[in-house]
Protein backbone atom coordinates (compact mmCIF):
# COMPACT_ATOMS: atom_id res chain seq x y z
CA UNK A 1 0.00 0.00 0.00
CA UNK A 2 1.73 3.16 -1.24
CA UNK A 3 1.52 6.94 -0.38
CA UNK A 4 -0.77 6.89 2.61
CA UNK A 5 -0.34 9.37 4.49
CA UNK A 6 -0.91 9.03 8.43
CA UNK A 7 0.22 10.71 11.75
CA UNK A 8 1.03 9.42 15.20
CA UNK A 9 -0.66 11.08 17.97
CA UNK A 10 2.23 10.71 20.65
CA UNK A 11 3.61 13.19 18.73
CA UNK A 12 0.82 15.29 18.85
CA UNK A 13 0.46 14.89 22.98
CA UNK A 14 4.46 15.30 22.87
CA UNK A 15 3.60 18.55 21.44
CA UNK A 16 0.74 19.82 23.52
CA UNK A 17 2.23 18.98 26.57
CA UNK A 18 5.61 20.95 25.55
CA UNK A 19 3.51 24.01 24.13
CA UNK A 20 5.01 26.97 27.07
CA UNK A 21 1.44 28.22 28.64
CA UNK A 22 -0.62 25.89 25.90
CA UNK A 23 -4.38 26.42 26.51
CA UNK A 24 -5.88 24.68 29.14
CA UNK A 25 -8.20 23.31 26.24
CA UNK A 26 -5.17 21.19 24.46
CA UNK A 27 -3.36 20.07 27.71
CA UNK A 28 -6.38 18.55 29.43
CA UNK A 29 -7.32 17.03 26.57
CA UNK A 30 -3.90 15.37 26.10
CA UNK A 31 -4.47 14.18 29.63
CA UNK A 32 -7.78 12.87 28.83
CA UNK A 33 -6.62 11.35 26.43
CA UNK A 34 -2.63 9.97 27.28
CA UNK A 35 -4.42 6.97 29.15
CA UNK A 36 -6.69 5.72 26.48
CA UNK A 37 -3.91 5.52 23.55
CA UNK A 38 -1.20 3.67 22.87
CA UNK A 39 0.44 6.20 20.87
CA UNK A 40 3.87 5.93 22.69
CA UNK A 41 3.96 2.20 22.01
CA UNK A 42 3.24 2.85 18.65
CA UNK A 43 5.38 5.57 18.05
CA UNK A 44 8.21 3.72 19.46
CA UNK A 45 7.64 0.91 17.23
CA UNK A 46 8.03 2.90 14.54
CA UNK A 47 11.18 4.25 15.60
CA UNK A 48 13.47 6.23 12.46
CA UNK A 49 15.99 8.93 13.01
CA UNK A 50 14.04 11.04 10.47
CA UNK A 51 10.75 10.84 12.56
CA UNK A 52 12.29 12.84 14.93
CA UNK A 53 11.22 16.34 13.52
CA UNK A 54 7.75 15.08 14.16
CA UNK A 55 7.08 16.58 16.86
CA UNK A 56 8.28 20.01 15.55
CA UNK A 57 5.77 19.55 13.16
CA UNK A 58 3.04 18.81 15.19
CA UNK A 59 4.00 21.70 17.59
CA UNK A 60 3.80 24.17 14.52
CA UNK A 61 0.69 22.82 13.48
CA UNK A 62 -1.03 23.03 17.04
CA UNK A 63 0.37 26.16 17.63
CA UNK A 64 -1.15 27.56 14.37
CA UNK A 65 -4.31 25.92 15.10
CA UNK A 66 -4.38 27.97 18.37
CA UNK A 67 -3.83 31.63 16.49
CA UNK A 68 -6.41 30.43 14.10
CA UNK A 69 -8.49 30.38 17.33
CA UNK A 70 -8.17 33.24 19.00
CA UNK A 71 -8.08 35.18 15.45
CA UNK A 72 -12.12 33.74 15.16
CA UNK A 73 -12.39 34.80 18.42
CA UNK A 74 -11.35 38.00 17.86
CA UNK A 75 -8.60 37.71 20.77
CA UNK A 76 -5.57 38.97 18.29
CA UNK A 77 -6.24 41.12 15.46
CA UNK A 78 -5.40 40.03 11.40
CA UNK A 79 -1.62 41.56 12.10
CA UNK A 80 -0.68 39.73 14.74
CA UNK A 81 -1.66 36.75 13.73
CA UNK A 82 0.49 37.28 10.67
CA UNK A 83 3.19 37.75 13.11
CA UNK A 84 2.97 34.29 14.69
CA UNK A 85 2.17 32.83 10.84
CA UNK A 86 5.97 34.56 10.06
CA UNK A 87 7.84 33.24 12.89
CA UNK A 88 6.13 29.92 12.35
CA UNK A 89 7.63 29.94 8.89
CA UNK A 90 11.11 30.80 10.11
CA UNK A 91 10.71 27.98 12.13
CA UNK A 92 9.14 25.40 9.31
CA UNK A 93 12.50 26.71 7.13
CA UNK A 94 14.63 25.24 10.15
CA UNK A 95 12.67 21.95 10.06
CA UNK A 96 12.68 21.91 6.29
CA UNK A 97 16.52 21.98 6.33
CA UNK A 98 16.48 19.79 9.39
CA UNK A 99 14.90 16.78 7.92
CA UNK A 100 16.83 17.57 4.58
CA UNK A 101 19.81 17.27 6.66
CA UNK A 102 18.60 13.59 8.08
CA UNK A 103 18.01 12.54 4.42
CA UNK A 104 21.54 13.61 3.68
CA UNK A 105 23.32 11.69 6.54
CA UNK A 106 23.80 14.76 8.19
CA UNK A 107 22.48 14.06 11.50
CA UNK A 108 24.39 16.20 13.60
CA UNK A 109 23.70 19.26 11.87
CA UNK A 110 19.74 18.21 11.65
CA UNK A 111 20.14 17.81 15.46
CA UNK A 112 21.50 21.46 15.51
CA UNK A 113 19.14 22.75 13.26
CA UNK A 114 15.99 20.99 15.67
CA UNK A 115 16.97 22.61 18.33
CA UNK A 116 17.29 26.30 16.59
CA UNK A 117 13.49 25.32 15.06
CA UNK A 118 12.62 24.82 18.94
CA UNK A 119 13.63 27.87 19.72
CA UNK A 120 11.96 29.64 16.70
CA UNK A 121 8.92 27.52 17.51
CA UNK A 122 9.06 28.59 21.52
CA UNK A 123 9.84 32.74 19.82
CA UNK A 124 6.36 32.22 17.50
CA UNK A 125 4.33 30.96 20.42
CA UNK A 126 5.55 33.83 22.91
CA UNK A 127 4.31 36.32 19.72
CA UNK A 128 1.12 34.60 20.11
CA UNK A 129 0.64 34.65 23.82
CA UNK A 130 2.14 38.34 24.45
CA UNK A 131 -0.64 39.38 21.64
CA UNK A 132 -3.29 37.47 23.56
CA UNK A 133 -2.33 39.11 26.66
CA UNK A 134 -2.20 42.62 24.99
CA UNK A 135 -5.42 41.98 23.60
CA UNK A 136 -6.47 43.71 19.82
CA UNK A 137 -4.33 46.02 18.37
CA UNK B 1 8.04 5.24 4.19
CA UNK B 2 7.27 2.15 6.57
CA UNK B 3 5.71 -0.81 6.91
CA UNK B 4 3.95 -1.25 10.11
CA UNK B 5 1.09 -3.58 11.38
CA UNK B 6 -2.36 -3.20 10.71
CA UNK B 7 -2.94 -3.21 14.93
CA UNK B 8 -0.44 -0.34 15.03
CA UNK B 9 -2.07 1.60 11.91
CA UNK B 10 -5.34 1.23 13.73
CA UNK B 11 -3.80 2.91 17.35
CA UNK B 12 -2.89 6.15 15.21
CA UNK B 13 -6.05 6.63 13.17
CA UNK B 14 -7.72 6.43 16.53
CA UNK B 15 -5.33 8.44 18.39
CA UNK B 16 -5.58 10.81 15.18
CA UNK B 17 -9.46 10.67 15.10
CA UNK B 18 -9.54 11.51 18.98
CA UNK B 19 -7.15 14.40 18.94
CA UNK B 20 -9.27 15.82 15.91
CA UNK B 21 -12.80 15.32 17.41
CA UNK B 22 -11.34 16.95 20.25
CA UNK B 23 -9.72 20.51 18.26
CA UNK B 24 -6.13 19.70 18.38
CA UNK B 25 -5.65 18.54 15.04
CA UNK B 26 -8.19 20.33 13.13
CA UNK B 27 -6.00 19.59 10.00
CA UNK B 28 -6.07 15.67 9.67
CA UNK B 29 -9.46 15.24 7.91
CA UNK B 30 -7.66 14.10 5.05
CA UNK B 31 -4.88 12.21 6.44
CA UNK B 32 -7.58 10.29 8.65
CA UNK B 33 -9.59 9.47 5.73
CA UNK B 34 -6.76 8.22 3.49
CA UNK B 35 -5.16 6.21 6.63
CA UNK B 36 -8.60 4.69 7.50
CA UNK B 37 -9.57 3.91 3.75
CA UNK B 38 -5.85 2.60 3.60
CA UNK B 39 -6.61 0.29 6.70
CA UNK B 40 -9.92 -0.98 4.84
CA UNK B 41 -8.23 -1.52 1.38
CA UNK B 42 -5.26 -3.80 3.29
CA UNK B 43 -7.85 -5.71 5.09
CA UNK B 44 -9.86 -6.45 2.56
CA UNK B 45 -6.94 -7.47 0.47
CA UNK B 46 -5.93 -10.05 3.72
CA UNK B 47 -2.56 -8.03 4.33
CA UNK B 48 -1.19 -7.59 7.72
CA UNK B 49 0.37 -4.69 7.59
CA UNK B 50 0.40 -0.99 5.57
CA UNK B 51 3.10 0.92 4.23
CA UNK B 52 2.30 4.46 5.53
CA UNK B 53 4.39 7.59 5.46
CA UNK B 54 4.84 9.40 8.79
CA UNK B 55 6.51 12.48 8.27
CA UNK B 56 4.54 12.79 4.98
CA UNK B 57 1.77 13.09 6.69
CA UNK B 58 2.76 15.06 9.96
CA UNK B 59 3.44 17.51 7.07
CA UNK B 60 0.19 17.33 5.55
CA UNK B 61 -1.55 18.35 8.67
CA UNK B 62 0.40 21.28 8.81
CA UNK B 63 -0.15 22.47 5.50
CA UNK B 64 -3.67 22.41 6.12
CA UNK B 65 -3.75 23.84 9.57
CA UNK B 66 -1.61 26.75 8.35
CA UNK B 67 -3.72 27.01 4.72
CA UNK B 68 -6.98 27.69 7.04
CA UNK B 69 -5.09 30.05 8.86
CA UNK B 70 -4.30 31.70 6.17
CA UNK B 71 -8.08 31.82 4.85
CA UNK B 72 -8.76 33.29 8.52
CA UNK B 73 -6.33 36.04 8.27
CA UNK B 74 -7.95 36.92 4.79
CA UNK B 75 -11.36 36.73 6.00
CA UNK B 76 -10.17 39.15 9.50
CA UNK B 77 -8.71 41.71 6.98
CA UNK B 78 -11.82 41.55 5.23
CA UNK B 79 -14.13 42.38 8.09
CA UNK B 80 -11.12 45.03 8.76
CA UNK B 81 -9.72 43.50 11.97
Amino acid sequence: MKNILMAVLALALAACASTPGGTNQVLGTATILMPAIQGHGTLGALGDPEYRAGPHVTQMSVLLHRTDLALNRKQISSAQAKEVLAATEVAEATVRKAVAAEKAGRSSEATQLLLIASKQIGNATQILETAQKGGVK
Amino acid sequence: MKIVSIADARNILLGLTLANLHGILPGAEPVIDQLGKAIADAKAAGKDDIEVGVMEGLWAIYDATKAKLQASIAQAEFEGR
